[in-house]
């Protein structure tokens, strides 16, 4: 006869499975990449005081959330030293920055952010829908001349090869 | 014992009767899609597990959070793939019913069901989990956090929701005490619950997401399952529906709690069943319009009309007495594998309680005319309770023994080892059929197993006569 | 007058054209100091904010050695920016890895170009184009009444102009896989970015351009609708066939 805790046996195995298998998954990927790098891309680095700098990209160069969407206000350390674990919320004063007036409140535990909410942010609305200034004629090709080139962040060797690097030596 | 003359079927000498005989290489294919059913399903959920092995970046054991956060996934891919099996264990594809019969795909579909429940908690408390550690948030705030990022995922909760409701009123706990069409219209909800949570499975799942393929064929899995719902839920009982109906013929009481019910008309005569099977009926008459009832057949079938005994057990069962003929009846089926077919012996024992006797007196005549040496046993804790018993007394060839009378009465239990094989010497070489009560089918089942009857030679209706109702 | 400058690994290159030449323009001494006062900027902000010197402001804060409580305004600016965009791109836009550390690569270069941009107009530079590894701001036009024309580099040649943009008193940003590979990723769901091969918006000011555009790539072709809708920028991007997307310019001519 059907016994009650069958469909609870078949779940302990299926977990079990589960289970295996995200270890399995997981001791590989340890294998493949103990340590990920800072900046796997070659670059040779300029006469700059840093190894690299990721590009306008979301959260990193390399190693990125898997899946978990990020909740950017958390500095989050790993070994956040014996903190306090009060919770405590300081409002800033409003202060004006170039692009706006901007208070923000952080919460934090110990030393650890937890929360930053904003309070004042500029540009919250550019509900007109306004575009910088352009110019809407349509450019003479004989007055096409490139001032400056925008694009990707360059590698040094793409720097070295652009027509940016031209327009920057001429 | 008042019993109404009934037309008897039983005629004279061993007769093979119109219903199709199985031939044992049937059998084996039976079993064998039985098989393959079960290792379809295990295949589709190994495929997930592939697919989220090869999806998974190597920086998800970055931190705890985000290895959480992917067996979550994994757990929920799975989930996904078992889901769809559920619902197609009882989407009543007629390939399935005939090779592994309803009585088992219900019981396969309650296990996958607890199993499914448990997955999809775990599956939640993960997915927070992982969102709690990655970001150092408490559940609660994890839990907003996730529906900030993750399409659809409110839909997904209720959803979620009402599948906890679905489980919980299909508990046999609950259930017991729920009014069927309580019951029924809860489980309804699971395919709403399906619909809600199928969208953040590919607008929000890290993995679909990510891959174009897969959402395909994660489209195609749960529209291919939404279509057999339809055709053979839904779409075929109303054909059949349309082409005609049956009609209650007579309604007999036939002792305490038992009533006959004849069916006869075109529906009737389409039905093609055998011995011991059970039909889903539907009485078309206020007060049963509800539930389709799974009622077995206590006669062996003769193309024109057939008989339902039904035992007192529910609030429409006691009130199937008060049909009235001419009432018009839906019926489906015929499902199940109580049939002479199982029997591998010459030597069949069929024990019976209650109402019970219905599909045994059907199956044990049908063995009868087939040539085996049959012995019935039926239990019964009073005389008045004996129905359908003059039917099988003075059968040549067919031994019947009642067993009546309370245990506390008898002073012993007439079904214990000692007595059955008193009664029965030879047993265990016989096939050993069994209907009844659940606790009596258990204990005489065990008590069967230990005079020597190897588990293949006994055999039930795995939907207990509780759900008679 | 072309200045450059290297810091964060990156080219900074400023014109300020006819200074010291034209009448209405600035003297080059002027122009000098206001420049030395960008490049600063930018040099202080690479101090603060560089996740590979580990005494710059971030590793601090990110080994929590340093409360929050004590950062500086400019940190809690970056983050509260960070913040901002990270709500209104429903999530892609994150600056937290994966192990817990902070990243603020994606807006620091455009905040400091921003903000060596106003260094630049406050000293009294009314024209000119600043260049921070691709990133441009431009106050002002080429010429009075002539816009600066922007290039929009050609993903598939290093030495190609695709598309000229005509831009005055705004900032260009531009991202895509084809330098760095498909670095962007969807932060919602980790999966990489692949459906545009490029995009560039066009914005009032470089740290919105710079983080629309990283959110863009990530969204895929939906994003261009969202940076229009939410953010009034212009987009152009591309896709992997080499179709092209846009929304909210004016018109482009070709180079």
């Amino acid at each position: 006869m059907t016994g009650p805790w069958r469909g609870s046996a078949l779940f302990v195995g299926v977990a079990a499975v589960i289970g295996a298998a995200a270890a399995a998954r997981f001791a590989a990927a340890e294998d493949a990449a103990p340590a990920m790098a800072d900046a796997p891309s070659s670059e040779t680095t300029t006469s700059g005081s840093s190894d690299s700098s990721s590009p306008s990209a979301s959260s990193s160069a390399d190693d990125t959330d898997s899946s978990t969407p990020s909740s950017t206000s958390t500095a989050s350390s790993d070994d956040s030293a014996g903190s306090d674990d009060t919770e405590e919320t300081v409002v800033g004063s409003t202060s004006s920055t170039p692009y706006g007036s901007v208070q923000v409140s952080v919460t934090f535990k110990g030393t650890t952010i937890t929360k930053v909410d904003v309070l004042q942010a500029p540009n919250d609305q550019q509900s007109d829908g306004a575009t910088p200034t352009l110019a809407s004629e349509v450019v003479e090709a004989q007055s096409a001349k490139v001032d400056t080139v925008s694009g990707a962040t360059y590698t040094s060797e793409a720097y070295l090869e652009s027509v940016q690097y031209a327009i920057d030596h001429r | 014992m008042t019993s109404t003359s009934v037309p008897s079927n039983l005629g004279p000498g061993p007769v093979p009767t119109a219903s199709a005989v199985r031939t044992a290489s049937r059998r084996r294919a039976d079993a064998l899609t039985g098989v393959l059913l079960r290792g379809i399903v295990a295949a589709a959920a190994a495929a997930a597990i592939v697919f989220w092995w090869t999806t998974t970046p190597d920086d998800a054991t970055a931190s705890a959070g985000t290895a959480v956060t992917s067996v979550a996934e994994l757990a929920g891919l799975v989930l996904g793939v078992l889901v769809c099996a559920q619902v197609l264990l009882v989407a009543r594809v007629p390939w399935f019913e005939r090779a592994v019969g309803l009585d088992r795909l219900v019981t396969w579909h309650r296990t996958l069901g607890a199993t499914v429940l448990l997955l999809l908690a775990t599956h939640v408390v993960l997915m927070v989990g992982g969102q709690s550690l990655t970001t150092s948030e408490n559940p609660w705030s994890a839990l907003w956090s996730l529906n900030r990022a993750v399409p659809d995922l409110l839909w997904a909760l209720v959803g979620g929701v009402l599948f906890l409701a679905v489980a919980a009123t299909s508990a046999r706990v609950v259930r017991r005490h729920l009014p069927y069409e309580a019951w029924y219209a809860t489980h309804l909800g699971t395919y709403l619950a399906i619909y809600l949570t199928f969208w953040h499975q590919v607008r929000g799942g890290a993995h679909l997401f990510a891959s174009p393929t897969a959402r395909t064929l994660w489209y195609a899995m749960y529209l291919a399952t939404a279509a057999c719902v339809l055709v053979w839920r839904v779409g075929l009982p109303l054909v059949r529906q349309a082409r005609g109906v049956a009609r209650v013929e007579r309604v007999v009481v036939e002792a305490d709690g038992v009533t006959s019910v004849w069916l006869g008309g075109r529906a009737v005569e389409r039905l093609r069943a055998q011995a011991g099977q059970f039909v889903l009926v539907r009485f078309l008459v206020r007060g049963h319009l509800g539930t389709a009832h799974p009622y077995s057949l206590s006669t062996v079938p003769d193309g024109a009309r057939v008989r339902l005994t039904v035992g007192a057990l529910g609030d429409h069962s006691g009130r199937v007495g008060a049909l009235a003929p001419g009432t018009r009846v839906v019926v489906e089926g015929p499902y199940g594998r109580f049939t002479a077919d199982r029997a591998r012996h010459h030597g069949v024992l069929l024990v019976a309680g209650g109402a019970g006797i219905g599909p045994v007196r059907a199956v044990a005549e049908e063995l009868w005319r087939r040539g085996h040496d049959v012995v019935v046993l039926h239990r019964a804790r009073s005389e008045r309770v004996l129905a359908l018993a003059g039917e099988l007394r003075d059968v040549p060839g067919l031994r019947y023994v009642p067993l009546v009378g309370r245990r506390a009465e008898l002073g012993h239990d007439p079904l214990a080892a000692g007595s059955v094989k008193a009664l029965v010497p030879d047993v265990a070489r016989r096939d050993v059929f069994l209907c009844g009560p659940a606790s009596l089918c258990r204990d005489v089942e065990r008590t069967v197993r230990s005079l020597g009857v190897p588990r293949s030679a006994v055999h039930y209706d795995e939907l207990s006569f509780e759900e008679q109702r | 007058m072309r200045f450059l400058l290297t810091a964060m690994a990156l080219p900074f290159s400023v014109d300020v054209p006819d200074a010291g030449t034209a009448a209405a323009a600035p003297g080059g001494e002027q122009v000098r100091e206001a420049v030395a006062r960008a490049f600063a900027v930018i040099r202080v902000a690479e101090r603060r904010f560089s996740r590979h010197l580990p005494d710059s402001e971030l590793s601090r804060l990110d080994r929590a050695e340093l409360r929050l409580h004590d950062a500086s305004p400019e940190l809690l600016e970056v983050l509260t920016v960070a913040e901002t965009f990270a709500q209104a791109s429903g999530g892609a836009f994150g600056v937290e890895r994966p192990d817990g550390h902070l990243d603020l690569d994606g807006v620091v270069k455009g905040w400091a170009a921003q903000r060596a941009a106003d260094a630049l107009a406050a000293a009294g530079v009314e024209r000119f184009c600043l260049n921070a590894g691709g990133d441009v701001v431009v106050q002002g036009g080429r010429a009075p009444g002539v816009p600066w024309q922007v290039g929009v580099r050609s993903p598939w040649s290093t030495a190609e102009t695709l598309v000229v943009l005509p831009v005055h008193d705004g900032a260009v940003a531009t991202s895509g896989s084809y330098e760095r590979g498909a670095h962007v990723r969807d932060a919602r769901t980790g999966a990489p970015a692949t459906a545009l091969v490029s995009a560039t918006v066009v914005a009032d000011d470089l740290v919105t351009a710079d983080v629309a555009v990283t959110t863009v790539v990530a969204l895929g072709e939906d994003g261009v609708a969202w940076a229009q809708d939410e953010l009034g920028c212009g987009v152009l991007a591309l896709r992997a066939d080499g179709t092209v997307v846009r929304s909210g310019l004016g018109l482009a001519h070709p180079a």
